[in-house]
């Protein structure tokens, strides 16, 4: 993982890619509790974005060059299969630009807001999602409920939201279990 | 057990994920690692390829 983040770093500062920022469940990782994964997503940010065609292939070079071999959808650094994805919606471009700069040991990355991870959690909606959006409603200290309703209406989700709270108990089972445990102690 | 588990089993679990919620990241990922190899060691031999990471 250490490899990845210094390879990440080191493709910014040649200006191969604009940014980076980890994303899916290793970036919900850095907020919550370690959970089972396979891969690492990684949303990279290209200075030729917004043109119709994306190229990717200098950086699969640099990689190559780096002993980084692809296999299936990733791309194998140091054993660890990454997905290099680029921001495929206005939501996640929105999630990559404002990424927090957080700490892996002494290396600096950049990984997605809490908030944006649940929102793009939502607008993807598997089963997966629903779960873990269930599990981070029983923490609400961990996330800004303000920021996280702002970017639910910014990004027109809030019907599929709706849906979705018929289905999972978010989020306040765990205040609600707080509450009746005082009650009974009293 | 009627009734389910008592409270103080859920405030266990709870107390136990607020712990590794607070734990640093590249303490998280390297709980993540050893849960990979512990799936590598379960399914062995079931043809599905899993990865072990590198901290």
């Amino acid at each position: 993982m250490n490899d990845l983040i210094v390879l990440l770093n080191e493709m910014k500062a040649r200006g191969l890619i604009g940014d980076y920022a980890i994303g899916g469940a290793t970036g919900l990782i850095y907020y919550f509790e370690p959970i089972q994964t396979q891969d690492i997503d990684v949303f990279i940010v290209l200075e030729s974005q917004g043109q119709p065609l994306v190229n990717l292939s200098p950086i699969y070079s640099f990689l190559a060059e780096r002993g980084c071999e692809p296999k299936q959808e990733y791309v194998l650094v140091s054993g660890v299969p990454v997905q290099f994805l680029v921001p495929y919606n206005a939501l996640v471009q929105d999630a990559v630009a404002t990424a927090t700069s957080v700490k892996f040991g002494a290396t600096d990355c950049r990984v997605l807001s809490l908030e944006h991870l649940m929102t793009i959690m939502i607008q993807t909606g598997r089963t997966k999602d629903k779960a873990r959006l269930e599990d981070l409603g029983n923490h609400p200290t961990l996330f800004d409920k303000s920021k996280f309703q702002n970017l639910i209406q910014r990004f027109n989700l809030e019907e599929k939201w709706q849906k979705m709270r018929q289905q999972i108990d978010f989020p306040w089972r765990g205040a609600r279990r707080r509450v009746s445990l005082k009650v009974r102690e009293q | 057990m009627e009734g389910g588990p008592p409270e103080s089993f859920f405030e266990g679990k709870r107390a136990i994920k607020e712990f590794l919620i607070s734990l640093p990241f590249d303490e998280k990922i390297r709980r993540v690692i050893e849960m990979q190899r512990m799936e590598k060691l379960l399914k062995k031999d079931k043809g599905k390829e899993i990865f072990v990471w590198k901290l």
